[in-house]
């Protein structure tokens, strides 16, 4: 392969490309743009859910237990209902999404040993009612508001238990106290992210989804010289296939190290998440990525032949498998195997787990092998292909 | 002019009919897309490598561990808790722990549960024992399931066995206590459990199936896309060509022109949409609860706006390369305000009012409350204001700037 | 250099179009010999298969049968080698029309790896010579179509190839830059270059040293264009009448007519050297056609092709005879 051909192709891409001032703006800062305002939206966890109270016993203690409720991060009381059915009808409007029903007698059951035990025996005088439609944030929906009224309601108790704690005898009083105290005590501690912040998660995750977009791009030069008749040309003349698919890529693996300098500073200024890999390493590894992504949409770029197609094609690769499927929002690893095994040709299930392991867990290659050898793989093979495929003829 | 349309129509028709490759992407792609992404998202979170070190090795520290081994959210992973104590080094250990493996064949561990020395002892004199859990911080949503049903599964142990603990020290027996009694203090105890814990419902998708809330979103955003991207490229590829001089000096007014072209969008996008619609139900076992004709029906007017969006796009842009990176971003944004990862009510409030401007909000809402809710009109009548104030907005814009580059063209 | 520049035996090439996939004849057993240092015109109606022969001939369309070699070189295996040697012009403008006369001829350039000085004065006479210096810096899409031909001719030349074949160059291009780019051609042939280039003009193919006329994929002449006037049996009269429709359609009765050919308000007859002027004639006015003049005129290789393609089609096709715009279409 002759490198002067690479470069000279290569020096054409780029003049295309920033001959077009709208693609050159889109493929450079559409990235970013897109980080910041993704991350922004969606780096909250499931937080101010709203939460309608039906209050049956209208007493200080359930007033005191809604307070406690609207005080939690994930839960917003947003109103009262008169009763379950009008309740259940802003369940409907999405008025809300959690219902707290508190029954009458609630009070009596927290604050006399007597209710106490009527509580241990026929259960405590509150429901709840949850929307489940969105499983994720009605899981911890109900657990917020399951944690809170059982903090709330053990505080009460114990309260109350150390009140009466004159006129019991000390067994009596040891097994009111025993039973008001977990067994176990649990400690948790989260490593790489401590306060286990959605923006840390998504961010790192996001730099590898969004350089899908050089990829897309890519899909169609080919096509694009087969249109307007400059292919014809080209391949009359004595420069090598190889020369043509890698000059072509070049200039895209250079706009998206762009991107990722860009995004790399925005994740660690603006974000402010940590970075605790080795930089070069991680800009070594991105333009394997990059290229990785770019050999398969060289690929697409060569199997279809019209421009249209190419973009539907690369749409469906790109788009969808590699946000729903990149590990971004759901965990790869509790796909069905089937489908894991889908996923080893997505560069981006990689390039998710490099940025996220170089970016949260500070790993270098010892642990990225496994990833690297991939990308690699994809790369070379992606290359390969399609210079095999790639015809210095018109037909 | 109908028959004008028609003519359009029928060429784009033709176009894709002569194109067999991206007739099966357009027709068939989604759907078989949505197939794969569907069964991988709707998954349980389950399996989740766990590793455990017990420092107590008693009876009660094993069975401890025989009982998160039933639990189907964990695989316990022994090899690497070996590991994990071999080394002195903790910080150390715990990163070699967290960053073994492969996602495919043996994922990394996501939580670490240690059991401390004493746990037994502690436990039967009702101390409190303290067991830590470590979660993988870089694997933020599997760790938190693993943690949820790790505190619930250990408080549950603990509880039976201080029950048995007491139970045995008020007969004077020693600890364990016999079979039978054992197993009975078990029924008692979670029977207590259960009841002393307040009654939770759960609406519209009681078993929290995971598909019933992906699918949905995945079938819109994949026919939102099919629907703008044809849009866009009908429009985007004349324009390319250079055809659209001819479309404009032929005596068609412009709406004639985004009408006729809108037919065979509309074919794309709704043929897709009867498929996806069809996949959730059949495959992914998503109710259909409210009524199905007024979401056909509303299907077509949703398909109208995006479609409008899909001419915005290629209007504002010279190329179909231009315009699918138009798409590909705006995509992104979409993506978000379906509220497919986080509700939009758990956004910053200027986000929350931003997403007004995104139509599949609003879809989203119809969509979910017919298939799940069985709710009407009376109840989503607002996001179909929204929806046709949009659609007026969109479509009046593509017109505006249609005229433009006509009036630039003559 | 006296080894032929293209030979080519049995050239073959089939074509599957269209929704069934039918099978379509571009080229059918082309045999073809060109020395070095012609001129060749390859002459045709649309379709009648000269662009997929300069494709095959170039080594960017695989032959599907028959076989040729392009100075020495096999056009499959060799095709690569040939690519060295050669200037090749598409039908179409080939080159980037967002890039600008200059970018596009150093692209070539660095192609062809013509490198430093060379390239400079290289790039400064082909500019000269083609009179594109004043629009360097012009973008490729705001030339026009004559400008575009001239850029497309001088970066086929950045190499000083040996052959250099151009698909239709004058197709689009206005009568004054069509002269002027035909200038060029013949400078180039005197200055000993070979040069195959097809075209649907007829008057073009006067300016060639041979020529060979194509038709429904296959050659059915090849020779100078004084050989192919030769050629045309008979004689051509020119006839000039009050009304020529008339005219036309009694003299396709005369038996000894062999052709009509309608020219603005001249209509050109061929036909055999029996029917005498004076014969044809006396059955126009017979039939009430006044006859301002007819007299003869020498053969012009538009007579002679439409002639041999009305032959060809009447004696290929199954329809008794093809009418002109048959022909073309």
């Amino acid at each position: 392969m002759n490198q002067r051909h690479v470069w000279a192709m290569a020096r054409k891409e780029w003049l295309h490309m920033t001959r077009d001032p709208m693609t050159i703006f889109l493929l450079a800062i559409g990235p970013v743009l897109m980080l910041v305002l993704v991350a922004y939206s969606m780096a909250t966890d499931v937080e101010n859910v709203p939460t309608v109270i039906v209050d049956h016993d209208n007493s200080a203690v359930s007033t005191a237990l809604e307070a406690s409720l609207d005080d939690t991060v994930v839960l917003d009381v947003t109103g009262h209902a008169d009763d379950q059915d009008d309740a259940e009808s802003e369940l409907e409007r999405r008025d809300a999404k959690v219902i707290v029903i508190i029954e009458d007698g609630f009070e009596d059951q927290v604050t006399s040993l007597a209710g106490m035990n009527d509580m241990l025996t026929a259960g405590p005088r509150l429901r709840f009612i949850v929307d489940g439609t969105d499983p994720i944030s009605a899981e911890t929906a109900m657990e917020a508001v399951v944690e809170e009224s059982e903090r709330y309601i053990t505080a009460q108790l114990q309260q109350t238990v150390d009140n009466e704690a004159e006129n019991l005898d000390e067994t009596t009083l040891a097994m009111y106290r025993e039973q008001l105290e977990n067994p176990v005590i649990i400690e948790a501690e989260n490593r790489y992210n401590k306060d286990l912040k959605a923006v840390w998660d998504l961010v790192p995750a996001l730099i590898a989804v969004v350089l899908v977009l050089p990829g897309m791009s890519i899909s169609t030069v080919i096509a694009r010289e087969r249109s307007e008749g400059t292919l014809e040309a080209l391949v009359a003349t004595p420069i090598s296939k190889h020369a043509i698919l890698l000059g072509k890529t070049l200039p895209y693996v250079f706009v998206a190290m762009i991107n990722v300098v860009l995004m790399y500073i925005v994740a660690r200024l603006v974000f402010g998440v940590p970075f605790r890999g080795n930089l070069a390493l991680y800009l070594a590894l991105s333009s394997l990525y990059a290229f990785a992504t770019l050999a398969v949409g060289l690929l697409f770029s060569i199997l279809i032949r019209s421009i249209e197609a190419a973009l539907w094609a690369s749409m469906l690769f790109f788009l969808f498998p590699g946000m729903l499927l990149s590990g971004m929002f759901f965990p790869v690893e509790v796909f069905p195997f089937i489908v894991k095994l889908e996923t080893l040709e997505l560069p981006v299930v990689s390039g998710v787990l490099i940025n996220r392991g170089m970016f949260l867990q500070g790993v270098g290659v010892r642990v990225l092998w496994w990833n690297i050898l991939l990308l690699l793989v994809i790369a070379i093979e992606g290359f390969e292909i399609a210079s095999r495929i790639f015809k210095k003829r018109i037909a | 002019m109908l028959n004008r349309i028609l003519n359009i129509a029928w060429k784009d028709l033709l176009h894709l009919w002569h194109n067999r490759l991206l007739l099966i992407l357009v027709l068939f792609g989604a759907a078989s897309e949505m197939l794969l992404i569907g069964w991988a998202t709707g998954a349980d979170v389950d399996d989740l490598t766990t590793v455990i070190v017990d420092y107590d090795d008693s009876t009660t520290s094993r069975s401890l561990i025989a009982a998160l081994e039933d639990n189907d959210t964990f695989n316990l992973d022994d090899d690497a808790a070996d590991d994990y104590r071999n080394n002195d080094d903790r910080d150390d250990a715990l990163d070699d722990l967290f960053t073994s493996g492969n996602y495919v064949f043996n994922p990394e561990p996501v939580m670490l549960i240690e059991i401390p020395e004493g746990f037994e002892q502690q436990l039967q004199a009702g101390e409190q024992p303290e067991v830590l859990l470590t979660l993988n911080g870089a694997k933020a949503l599997p760790s938190r399931t693993a943690r949820r049903a790790a505190e619930e599964e250990i408080l549950t142990f603990g509880a039976i066995e201080r029950a048995k603990a007491l139970a045995a020290s008020e007969s004077g027996q020693d600890v364990p206590v016999s079979a039978e009694q054992s197993a009975a203090i078990e029924q008692i105890v979670l029977t207590q459990l259960e009841t002393t814990q307040a009654n939770i419902t759960v609406r519209y998708n009681e078993d929290l199936d995971r598909a019933h809330y992906t699918t949905p979103s995945e079938a819109a955003f994949v026919l939102y896309i099919m629907t703008i991207m044809a849009a866009a490229l009908l429009l985007a590829r004349e324009r390319e060509y250079g055809t659209f001089e001819q479309l404009l000096v032929m005596p068609m007014r412009p709406f004639e022109i985004i009408i006729g072209k809108s037919i065979s969008a509309m074919f794309v996008g709704y043929a897709n949409f009867i498929l996806l619609l069809g996949l959730m139900n059949v495959v992914f076992g998503v109710p259909v609860r409210g009524s199905l004709p007024l979401l056909l029906v509303l299907a077509i007017g949703y398909l109208f706006v995006e479609l409008g969006r899909g001419f915005l796009v290629a209007m504002v842009t010279r190329t179909q390369n231009q315009a699918l990176l138009v798409i590909m971003l705006i995509a992104f944004v979409d993506i978000t305000f379906s509220g497919y990862a986080v509700p939009v009510e758990s956004m910053p409030d200027v986000m929350q009012f931003v997403a007004n401007f995104f139509p599949i909000r609003h879809w989203m809402i119809i969509l979910r409350g017919i298939l799940q809710k069985d709710i009407g009109l009376s109840v989503f009548w607002p996001q179909l204001v929204w929806l046709a104030g949009l659609g007026i907005l969109i479509n009046g814009a593509t017109l505006w700037f249609f005229r433009r580059t006509l009036g630039e063209q003559r | 250099m006296s080894e032929t520049m293209i030979e080519a035996q049995d050239l073959t090439r089939t074509f599957r179009s269209g929704f069934r996939r039918k099978r379509i004849t571009a080229v059918e057993n082309l045999n073809l010999a060109i020395q070095p240092g012609e001129l060749f015109g390859l002459v045709g109606p649309d379709g009648a298969g000269k662009t997929t022969t300069l494709r095959m001939l170039a080594g960017i369309l695989k032959p599907s049968s028959g076989q040729a070699t392009v100075n020495g070189h096999d056009i499959v295996k060799g095709a690569e080698d040939i690519k060295q040697e050669l200037g090749y012009m598409p039908q179409q403008f080939g080159l980037y029309p967002d890039l600008t006369v200059d970018e596009n001829m150093n692209f070539v350039c660095d192609v062809f790896d013509v490198m430093g000085e060379e390239r400079q004065t290289r790039m400064e006479e082909l500019l000269d010579f083609t009179g594109l210096h004043d629009i360097r810096t012009r973008r490729g899409r705001n030339l026009s179509g004559g400008m575009q031909k001239k850029l497309g001719l001088a970066a086929a030349l950045v190499h000083k190839p040996k052959l250099l074949l151009l698909d239709e160059p004058s197709t689009g291009v206005d009568p004054v830059a069509r002269r002027e780019f035909w200038d060029i051609l013949t400078t180039l042939h005197a200055a000993g270059s070979t040069v195959v280039v097809s075209t649907p003009y007829m008057d073009e193919a006067e300016r060639c040293n041979r020529v060979g006329l194509m038709y429904g994929g296959q050659m059915m002449i090849c020779d100078s264009p004084s050989g192919i006037k030769r050629m045309l049996p008979g004689s051509v009269l020119a006839l000039r009448a009050d009304n020529l429709t008339l005219a036309e359609d009694v003299l396709k009765q005369v038996p000894d007519v062999l052709d009509v050919q309608p020219y603005g308000d001249v209509l050109n007859i061929i036909s055999n050297d029996e029917a005498g002027a004076s014969a044809i004639e006396s059955r126009l006015t017979a039939a009430g056609v006044t006859v301002d003049s007819l007299r003869p005129t020498p053969p012009r290789m538009e007579e002679a092709f439409i002639y041999f393609v009305r032959q060809y089609a009447s004696g290929d096709a199954a329809q008794a005879a093809a009418s002109p715009t048959e022909v073309t279409a």
